[in-house]
């Protein structure tokens, strides 16, 4: 699966800034727990997939959602290359991260094997996250 | 089938002096949870009341409360709670005036009882709806519905008409349709072997406007100006 948008408006876009916490997507939709971050951030691409990867071989059958898409080309400039002439190439793709926002969902198995799945997962993330678990009303 | 009846909690609620956002804001930091109660043809009442014994009362299975407002007691359900970010803290509830012997409708959450022969077999037990819509009396909301899912077989699901409920609880057709799959168990995605061609590098990214194929001349590759 290429983690990384099909088709883009603009190839590199500026770094912006995240201010707030999550206003959206920071409730559990899916499964019956989550991963909800506590920090702002950007989870490139290759952290996404390595978590996916995690959470299907601690949680086999379960069912895995991960909620956020990285949308973000970051672009770096070369190493030993002199400042100026202009903006870097993308490097690689990035999801946004507000805290609260919930990265993963897990569902169809066990709270025990659901814990475990989200605890491997958040050895993938550069930003710092807590369980949550699905509200019934 | 049902489990136990939920019981009436009352709670302490005293009116709102002013309103607004940074009115709530300072009745929160004073350990209070701004509230408002209306319904039955009668003026809404804005209100508060402590946040610790609110947020208690909410983490039971009960849905009608019994507001005490000025002595004057008035039963009423839970329509909206609203809570922050992270979900820790209670913002504000939503209560709605409720004669207790009144048909109402409410969201009762599903206890899922027993392991489905689907799962056995290797499928996922999918939850679509933790809780469904139901009308009863309002003194008789069941606390939560048990549903038994060991006859699921894999692809197969219980919906909304075929939970077994209690005496003088129906499906609220309305909200929510009988043919509406509420737990399922759907069979595993079968699991496709990433060949190293399948791993695109990081730094592809499609030219603007552009969709990346596998075809030539499409790599993904960024296009470099003549002068770079």
């Amino acid at each position: 699966m290429k983690n990384m948008p099909k088709r883009t408006k603009h190839r590199k876009v500026q770094k912006g800034r995240l201010k707030g916490n999550a206003t959206r997507g920071h409730t559990v939709e899916f499964g019956d727990y989550g991963l909800q971050s506590l920090e702002a951030g950007w989870i490139s691409s290759r952290a996404l997939e390595a978590g996916r990867v995690a959470a299907t071989r601690a949680a086999p059958g379960g069912r895995i959602t991960i909620r956020v898409f990285p949308h973000k080309p970051i672009t770096s400039i070369p190493a030993e290359t002199r400042m100026g002439k202009g903006k870097g190439e993308p490097e690689y793709w990035a999801a946004t991260v507000k805290p609260g926002t919930v990265i993963y969902e897990v569902g169809g198995v066990d709270a025990d094997v659901a814990k475990l799945a989200m605890n491997r997962v958040a050895h993938k993330l550069k930003v710092s996250t807590r369980l949550v678990k699905r509200r019934a009303r | 089938m049902s489990a136990k009846k939920t019981s009436s909690e009352s709670l302490k609620a005293m009116p709102r002096e002013g309103s607004g956002s940074r009115d709530s804001r300072r009745a929160r930091r004073d350990g209070k949870i701004p509230v408002v109660l209306y319904g039955h043809g009668e003026a809404n009442a804005h209100l508060l009341t402590d946040a610790h014994a609110l947020e208690l009362a909410l983490r039971t299975e009960q849905q009608v409360f019994t507001l005490d407002v000025n002595g004057k007691s008035e039963s009423c359900l839970v329509r909206e709670v609203q809570y922050d970010t992270f979900g820790l803290n209670v913002l504000h509830v939503d209560f709605n005036r409720v004669d207790l012997k009144e048909e109402v409708e409410v969201e009762v959450a599903l206890e899922i009882v027993g392991k489905a022969k689907g799962v056995t077999e290797g499928g996922t037990l999918v939850t679509q709806h933790p809780a469904i819509w139901v009308k009863c009396r309002a003194d008789s909301i069941p606390a939560h519905l048990e549903i038994d899912v060991t006859e699921i077989e894999m692809g197969h699901a219980i919906h909304a008409g075929e939970v077994k409920l209690p005496k003088g609880v129906t499906l609220d057709e309305d909200k929510m349709e009988p043919e509406t799959p509420v737990i399922a168990v759907v069979a595993p995605k079968a699991e496709v072997e990433e060949t190293p061609d399948d791993e695109a590098p990081e730094g592809e990214a499609p030219a603007e406007g552009e969709t990346p194929t596998d075809g030539e001349g499409s790599d993904g590759e960024p296009e470099k100006k003549e002068g770079d």
